[in-house]
């Protein structure tokens, strides 16, 4: 126990002396030059007074003997290289070291620091090449990767560029305003062997666009930062058939309508998971005197939403990748989804409560005509009640004697306002898997593809949506007809709690998408 | 329809303005500073934009131990203030880098100047909160922590509640908070990690080894390589007997930061597993951070004092080591560790004095009881020091190697 959050645990120096990484650190540096069939690596490790201590120990020479340093350096230095991958099409690249050379020089407290360069080379074809140092894992230093190649070759796109902010580790800047690499690993992609007459290309140091005359230059890599270590490129969606479609070079008509149908299935059993508003939808519904009409407009709302909201954020993680958190926006239209849903139900329940009140007062009729009173709800207007009534007769709730049609059961108004909100509610909330997918395709290259399937996806999605809603419709109609039942109180009360069950929803869902409430918790 | 739309509307300004702090919390801290250094060119002298590139460099001080990013922080910090020497956000860093620099005092005075600023920010109480803890005041530091749990319930503040809990003698209590703070989950992968080798600790020293050992496994996966996780596993093993294993553990946390106590728990480990010369290189190691310490200028560091103490030697600087601390730590971890030293230097009855005022918050340290115990029975007070260690080896039979082993053949 030393400590909590905030603390830590060693006092470690106010100013760092001699070393200007810390006395413990290791620094890595490498430079890939590419040229024709080949690539140099230049692999510079900078070690401070700790680390190189323990390795003097471990060699037991005198660090001041410069024969012994070099011989010892030159034995370590393929152990070294063979933490250090270079691969090309699955298969690790032999590096050849031409030379070591090792400098000790006096740190903090008279110890030493070591700075080795191991120079080496590797033959190579023209395509893509990886490469990772896995030497010193988690040790804090500078680790800068610089990229290069002669004037005779060319590379596509690179995930570094030729600046080297450390002079191979000669120089450490101190401004806070220049960044402290963390470079590991690398991608270069396209390496060719054609002659260009392009000078090389300086952008940002993550991706860089280098010019290739041969073939056109991909889109900008959007990974997120999170994904570039661990994941191949456009590999965002691991293993499954769509992914897989997606990375294919051609796309047939076929092929394309598969992927339609799988988009389509997956967007229905998506929906099937928790969490999607069937429940809200099948209140709202049940409360309302919903029709199948109504449930295929909530149906189309939450496509267009969804698909709108999907291809906006994938494209908002595309340029806007550092300032951009696609989790973070999801948990945020929860939120909004949430507050929004809270407001229908809160609509609905003045709305029915109201009604149910001033039914409680008006409607007190006859049905041998003494008293009768359709003025339950006073705004409303009597073309859309006409209309209304056409939709419900079939409703088992509603019935008709004299030539006039009414319920005795105080029910919502459908309203195009409130199902176009309930629509927007439930299709803001991006489904992971749709946006996973999305960035898939835009990462790839192929927004257009995308979307497709989104379409796809979100259609299967409402589907689904739409059936809870027509079966909710449905089941309303079996219960019993006859006027004894619907103007029992308790049936009177049905779409008031309706409306307190939406907003019950709404607020959970709020709590949970803001962090209020731990889902799995509120689930047990 | 229109009610739906401001509905909507007013919805998505109340999230975003929610979740603006919490959108750069979600990045690793590599990822802010890459996004914020970007924004410090575009607006160099924007002191918003260099605090949130300063509070980046302060999450990777934690992250890695690289003690280079809290001397950025500490530049940036520094140009905010000469900016504006009441620059707010200005002042609150500066608390967390006096923090980090182990210099409570001044970190305290600084989190106060803030709440009475604004008495509703929980950063600024957690702070204070934390530099109490550390210089003993611990009702004080309690209440900081309610008022700090009933302002923001969350992991900063559970996980705080948790450990001035368990320095209270609270087990069941802090665990339960400190499960509540991982149930929360963190902003950062760090954070969570923290909480799970403090959780997997506190189960360890009473006594449940197996729950303690899944935490620290989990604290690895939130973290890959997270070397207070290893060195956890490290003791662990190392108490139970599995030396090898206890090796390949502590030599992963070295690998990532040379601390002295994982130097000083690797000696014990070769000198058991019968290899001398990497034992010998592990103590040589210790005296090397101790040497870079001091030409640093550190002043105090106790966790070198308690491997000096543990391995019965340098008992002048160990002394040294305390007596910095001494000025700006006074926990009862500090006083045991004092008392450890103290009676390592022949000092009987200075750290008899010591070990009651570890021993004073009955915190459920094994270490202080087996520390208290052997003190007690060099000192004469068999029945004291025999009931101090049967305390120390019923919280946890096997609570550290070589100490468990050595309070049992005491008892016998």
């Amino acid at each position: 126990m030393t400590g909590r959050i905030g603390i830590f645990a060693l006092a470690l120096p106010i100013a760092l002396a001699a070393h200007p990484m810390g006395n413990f650190s290791v620094s890595h540096y490498s430079r890939l030059h590419f040229k024709s069939g080949a690539v140099e690596v230049t692999y510079v490790l900078d070690l401070a007074e700790i680390p190189a201590f323990q390795l003097l120990g471990n060699w037991q020479i005198d660090w001041k003997n410069q024969d012994d340093l070099s011989a010892k350096s030159t034995q370590q230095a393929p152990e070294w290289l063979d933490n250090v991958d270079l691969m090309q099409a699955g298969r690790r690249l032999p590096l050849h070291i031409q030379f070591v050379q090792p400098r000790a020089t006096e740190g903090a407290g008279g110890l030493p620091v070591l700075r080795i360069a191991v120079q080496a080379s590797a033959v190579v074809k023209p395509g893509d090449v990886t490469y990772e140092d896995r030497n010193f894992p988690g040790r804090a230093g500078w680790k800068e990767i610089v990229i290069d190649h002669d004037s005779g070759v060319a590379i596509a796109k690179s995930s570094q560029s030729v600046t080297d902010i450390s002079k191979a580790l000669t120089v450490y800047p101190t401004d806070p305003g220049i960044n402290q690499p963390q470079d590991l690993t690398a991608q270069v992609d396209g390496y060719t062997v054609r002659p260009v007459t392009a000078p090389v290309a300086t952008s940002s140091r993550h991706v860089t666009e280098l010019p290739a005359p041969v073939a056109p230059a991909p889109v900008t890599e959007s990974r997120p930062f999170s994904q570039r270590s661990s994941q191949g490129p456009g590999a965002v969606v691991r293993g499954d058939f769509l992914s897989k479609m997606l990375q294919r070079k051609q796309l047939g008509g076929g092929l394309l309508l598969l992927g339609i149908f799988a988009a389509f299935g997956l967007g229905a059993m998506h929906a099937l998971s928790p969490g999607h508003g069937k429940t809200i939808v099948a209140a709202y519904l049940v409360g309302s005197r919903g029709t199948l009409k109504h449930a295929g407009l909530l149906g189309f709302t939450v496509t267009f939403t969804h698909t709108f909201t999907v291809f906006l954020i994938g494209l908002g993680t595309l340029f806007f990748q550092q300032y951009f958190v696609a989790e973070k926006v999801v948990s945020v239209l929860g939120t909004v989804s949430g507050l929004s849903i809270v407001s229908v139900g809160l609509f609905l329940l003045y709305q029915r409560s109201k009604s149910l009140m001033e039914g409680a007062g008006v409607h007190l009729h006859s049905h041998e005509g003494y008293f009768h009173s359709h003025d339950v709800q006073p705004r409303r207007t009597r073309i859309a009640e006409l209309r209304a009534a056409e939709s419900l007769v079939d409703d088992g709730l509603v019935h008709s004697h004299g030539g006039s049609t009414h319920s005795h059961v105080i029910e919502g108004e459908i309203t195009p306002g409130s199902l176009i909100a309930l629509g927007i509610s439930g299709g803001i909330v991006p489904c992971p898997s749709a946006l996973i997918l999305m960035l898939s395709a835009i990462a790839l290259g192929r927004p257009a593809v995308g979307l497709i399937l989104l379409v796809a996806f979100s259609t299967g999605l409402a589907l689904v949506l739409m059936a809870c809603g027509a079966v909710a419709i449905y089941a309303k109609s079996l219960m019993p007809r006859s006027e004894g039942f619907t103007r029992r109180p308790l049936l009177r009360l049905i779409p008031v709690f309706s409306a307190v069950v939406v907003i019950c929803l709404g607020l959970v869902m709020t709590g949970v998408s803001a962090g209020w409430v731990q889902s799995l918790r509120f689930l047990s | 329809m229109m009610p739906f739309l401001l509905a909507l509307l007013l919805s998505a300004v109340f999230a975003f303005g929610q979740t603006r702090v919490s959108l750069k919390a979600q990045l690793t801290a590599d990822e802010r500073i890459v996004a914020e250094e970007i924004r410090l060119k575009a607006q160099p002298d924007n002191p918003e934009v260099q605090a949130s590139l300063a509070s980046a460099f302060i999450q990777k001080v934690r992250e890695t131990t690289d003690f280079a990013y809290l001397n950025r922080a500490s530049v940036l910090v520094d140009r905010m203030l000469a900016a504006d020497p009441q620059n707010y956000d200005g002042i609150r860093l500066s608390a967390e880098i006096e923090t980090h620099r182990h210099n409570f005092p001044h970190a305290a005075e600084l989190a106060a100047r803030l709440l009475q600023r604004n008495p509703s920010d929980s950063g600024a109480m957690g702070m204070l909160g934390d530099c109490l803890m550390e210089m003993g005041q611990y009702d004080k530091a309690g209440k900081m922590y309610e008022r700090m749990l009933a302002s923001s319930p969350n992991l900063a503040s559970y996980n705080r509640i948790a450990y001035q809990q368990f320095v209270s003698g609270e087990s069941e209590k802090s665990i339960d908070w400190m499960g509540m703070a991982i149930q929360s989950g963190g902003v950062t992968p760090e954070n969570l990690a923290w909480c799970l080798v403090e959780f997997g600790d506190m189960l360890f020293k009473t006594g449940r080894t197996a729950d303690a050992h899944a935490a620290y496994l989990q604290a690895i996966e939130a973290l890959p390589g997270y070397h207070r996780a290893y060195a956890a596993l490290g003791r662990e093993a190392a108490a139970t007997g599995k030396f090898e294993e206890a090796e390949v553990d502590f030599m992963k946390a070295q690998a990532v930061i040379p601390l002295p106590e994982y130097a000083g728990s690797l000696e014990a480990i070769y000198t058991k597993l019968g290899d001398k010369a990497k034992s010998l290189e592990q103590r040589n190691l210790v005296d090397v951070i101790d040497k870079l310490a001091r030409v640093n200028g550190e002043k105090g560091n106790r966790m070198i004092a308690l491997v000096y103490a543990n391995e019965n030697r340098e008992p002048q600087r160990a002394m040294a080591w305390m007596e910095g601390e001494l000025d700006t730590r006074k926990d009862v971890y500090t006083y045991d560790a004092l008392s450890w030293v103290l009676f390592r230097a022949g000092k009987q009855h200075e750290a008899e004095t010591a070990s009651r005022t570890a021993l004073a918050m009955h915190t459920p340290e094994p270490m202080f009881l087996y520390h208290a115990g052997v003190i007690a029975l060099a000192g004469g007070k068999n029945q004291d020091g025999r009931d101090l260690l049967k305390q120390a080896l019923a919280l946890n039979p096997e609570f550290s190697y070589p100490e468990a082993q050595d309070a049992r053949e005491r008892l016998n």
